[in-house]
């Protein structure tokens, strides 16, 4: 058996299907695309896949990861390039594969080493980059961010690991944050946005990557 | 409102409506083309929301179909729930298609699917928040042509003054033939009423403004007669004399939608008919399609999907000729697979149980049979007939193998129905529910599904009135009270949705003005129980001074012109009456493969019959001469 890591992007339609639904899109597109799968064991066998952490509705992601476990690939999946050729050509549009990699069959599961994860926060109402700048370096400087989360209070503070505000090239602001991603410890990048004073659903968030143990 | 726009704008509130998913497409297998490539763009509508419409078979054949037409783009709308159509009414967005966001109203031909009547409100949605009237006599050239089918259709009646064609029966012909016309049409740069003269020559179209209908003074229809040059006096339905190949292509939702699954057609048509059953005298020449075909589109269908579930489809799967081979070969093929497949309609004997065992290793779900009656008075007037033996062996077996839960589906207030025998429901119940208890023990359970019988057009019982409300509460009382037993589980069909179908399946034209003014209510999304608006419908029928009094619960006379006369499905009239008259007398009349009756559907499709063995009808061929 072999266990091979998948690096995904996950944009525009699909950001609309949630975590429950991606993982039936991803069987039907992994069964389509003929891939050996390993089968779980037990009563009511299904494709053995392992993803990272869930990606709430209607954000993107340009890097999140699964696992996915083949009983003795052989051809077209032992090659990479074919590999996301064949799989890519079976996903919907908006889930595309970035690359693949080989790692030891039992290796820690993804959410046991995934540290922290990075975010791109966009804010369509904001148009100068000072602004936000100044609003979360305003924000920071609290020694406690008291928010809420399931009728619970938090600290976010500790939970935020890293910040930088930029602009892309058609001008839209926005903020990369580095978050906690741990079960622990888990950063939210539109609870951020609420402290800053946004609507959470007004922002445009995309996870673009996790920081795993060394 | 522009396609761009209009993306843009679904992205600033799709998180803050429910199931967003529903209306952003890009499905896997939806086919997007270049609409300057194309000269026609079609949007094929299900007038419900997503979850309901993309299984919808029908649709998927069209979609399939159409779309393998290098000049035709075949896009798909459904309605949305009632909290995106509020955001959209607010915010100005216009019904767009799935595939390119492209307004409804910029479409060439929007061919709308009716299969049943609850959906006859929606489609009034559906044209309205397309920024259209819902009239079709205040829709110009500019408007895209509004074309209707589905087995609801096979009396268009209610539905007249909205649609601009019907399109009777099967559609994987006619529906091509009315984008060729309609390609013709435009390049001659001609009037709406052209387009619609036009159509009216193809065999099956049914153009309603071209018919004006009068009334007696007791309410009953006089007549409904063409008022155009040129209008056929009756619309023949549509069939193919043999089936194609079935779709290939499904659309695969990245959400869950209330059937994921690859369905193929063995057969249609059925041979048995069964007197209350409208698809079984609208479908007819039984055809099936061959075992081989079956499995080789299944197969590719499965592969192109990646689903794990396929249902065979059919109204009677026991009659299908190469049933055990096809199920062998299933077993064969995909033993090995986690694939389940479902084979509804099996007929209630020990073979089903073999058949069905051998096609899923799964028992969890139950074991379905549909007996419709129990007493012996009930089993012949419906022309149904399952000895009490024989429903008690297959039970037997059932729960012999280890299926824990039985379904059995029966139907009250059909005509001639006493007390007895409705009591005789519940003995027999108890009878199977014993078998249960003695062979799975505790764990056994009968679920009854108790449907209240809605007399249906075209069928024997067209002439019958539906059971009075408060008989059959006593009827679901006697039921109730009979069948305290535990193990025992009853449903039935809601009082409100029964006279809803009941007036709404035989209605005539003026039924569409109680259907725009309940509409105008409120009256929405009736197919959805919580959604039902009861006054709403009772105040329409008021103010257009009817009754559903007159539409439900009279029974009509043997003479009486029935508004659906018009639609000739092939089964004459006089057949019907003759089979009404039979049940009242307690005639059986055997399945129609043991010999013809001549119910008219080989004369009216005598000219496209084939005759090789292989795609033969189970109706006799006559002598050409």
């Amino acid at each position: 058996m072999e266990r091979i890591r998948i690096t995904y992007e996950k944009t525009g339609a699909m950001r609309y299907t949630s975590h429950l639904d991606l993982q039936k899109v991803w069987i039907r597109a992994l069964l389509r695309a003929k891939l050996p799968l390993a089968y779980t064991q037990g009563f009511h066998p299904t494709p053995k896949v392992a993803y990272a952490w869930p990606l709430p509705l209607g954000w993107g992601t340009k890097g999140e990861l699964m696992d996915i476990w083949l009983d003795d690939p052989e051809g077209k999946e032992a090659d990479p390039e074919v590999f996301i050729r064949e799989v890519n050509r079976s996903l919907p549009a908006g889930l595309r594969i970035l690359e693949i990699g080989k790692l030891p069959y039992s290796d820690p599961a993804l959410t046991i080493i995934i540290q922290s994860a990075v975010y791109q926060i966009f804010f369509p109402e904001i148009k100068d980059m000072e602004e936000l700048n100044s609003k979360m370096s305003l924000l920071m400087s609290q020694e406690q961010i008291e928010r809420e989360r399931r009728g619970k209070i938090y600290d976010m503070k500790p939970l935020i690991e890293d910040w930088s505000c930029g602009k892309t090239t058609d001008g839209e602001i926005f903020m990369a944050i580095q978050m906690a991603a741990r079960d622990s410890a888990m950063g939210r990048p539109d609870e951020l946005a609420a402290a800053l004073g946004f609507d959470p659903f007004a922002v445009n968030i995309i996870r673009k990557k996790y920081i795993l143990q060394k | 409102m522009q396609a761009k726009e209009i993306e843009r704008i679904l992205d600033t509130f799709l998180l803050k409506i429910q199931k967003p998913g529903r209306y952003v497409g890009g499905e896997f297998n939806a086919v997007i083309k270049d609409p300057a490539a194309v000269k026609t763009r079609v949007a094929l509508a299900f007038p419900d929301i997503y979850d309901l419409g993309v299984p919808n078979l029908g649709l998927s054949i069209f979609y399939d179909e159409l779309n393998k037409m290098n000049d035709v783009w075949a896009e798909r709308v459904y309605l949305p729930w009632e909290d995106m159509e509020a955001e959209m009414r607010s915010r100005g967005i216009p019904l767009y298609t799935l595939e390119s966001k492209t307004p409804l109203k910029e479409i060439d031909i929007i061919g709308i699917t009716i299969p049943y009547e609850s959906l006859y409100t929606n489609v009034l949605t559906l044209l309205d928040l397309a920024g259209m009237s819902v009239f079709s006599s205040e829709r110009d050239e500019s408007c895209p042509l509004v074309i209707a089918g589905g087995h609801s259709t096979f009396n268009p009646e209610p539905m007249a003054p909205f649609i601009d064609a019907f399109a009777i029966g099967e559609g994987e012909e006619i529906f091509p033939e009315i984008i060729r016309c309609y390609q013709e049409w435009k390049r001659s740069g001609t009037t709406k009423l052209q387009l619609l003269e036009n159509l009216s020559h193809i065999e099956g179209i049914y153009i309603p403004s071209f018919y004006e209908p009068s009334y007696h003074e007791d309410g009953t229809l006089a007549s409904l007669t063409p008022v155009h040059e040129g209008a056929k006096t009756k619309i023949k339905k549509r069939i193919l004399p043999v089936l194609p190949e079935p779709p290939e292509r499904f659309i695969v939702p990245s959400i869950d939608v209330v059937q994921n699954r690859v369905a193929v057609e063995i057969m249609r048509g059925c041979s048995r008919g069964c007197r209350f059953c409208q698809a079984g005298f609208i479908t007819r020449p039984v055809r099936e399609r061959p075992a081989d075909m079956v499995i080789r589109s299944l197969s590719a269908a499965l592969e192109d999907t990646g689903y794990e579930e396929a249902a065979l489809l059919s109204l009677s799967s026991s009659d299908y000729r190469p049933i055990q081979d096809l199920v062998t070969n299933l077993h064969d093929l995909y033993q090995q697979r986690k694939l389940n497949i479902a084979l509804p309609s099996l007929r209630i004997d020990t073979v089903s149980v073999d058949i069905l065992e051998q096609l899923r290793g799964s028992r969890a779900g139950g074991f379905t049979l549909a007996p419709e009656a129990a007493s012996e008075k009930i089993k012949t007037t419906i022309n149904k007939y399952i000895t009490e033996e024989q429903l008690l062996q297959t039970a037997e077996v059932i729960y012999g193998r280890g299926w824990t839960t039985i379904k059995l589906y029966f139907m009250i207030g059909l005509p001639n129905e006493t007390m007895e025998d409705v009591q005789a429901i519940a003995d027999l119940a108890i009878k199977v529910i014993k078998i249960g208890r003695r062979l799975v023990g505790k764990r056994s359970q009968l679920n009854l599904g108790v449907a209240t019988f809605v007399p249906k057009p075209h069928t024997p019982f067209q002439w019958a009135q539906l059971d009075d409300p408060d008989l059959v509460a006593e009827k679901q009382a006697l039921l109730k009270n009979a069948l305290k037993t535990p193990g025992v589980k009853i449903s039935w069909s809601e009082p409100d949705s029964t006279m809803f179908e009941a007036w709404s399946t035989r209605g005539d034209r003026r039924m569409s003005n109680v259907i725009y003014r309940a509409w105008q209510l409120g009256a929405k999304l009736d197919a959805w129980a919580d959604h039902y608006k009861k006054d709403a419908w009772m105040q329409a029928f008021e103010e257009n001074g009817l009754s559903p009094e007159f539409y439900v619960h009279r029974k009509r006379e043997a003479n009486e012109i029935f508004p659906w006369d018009i639609i000739d499905t092939g089964v004459s009239k006089r057949t019907l009456r003759r089979e009404y008259e039979n049940s009242l007398n307690g005639v059986l009349r055997p399945d129609c493969r043991t010999g013809c009756y001549g119910c008219g559907i080989v004369q009216a499709f005598h000219d496209i019959q084939p005759e090789e063995e292989s795609v033969r009808w189970f109706c006799p061929v006559p002598e050409k001469g």
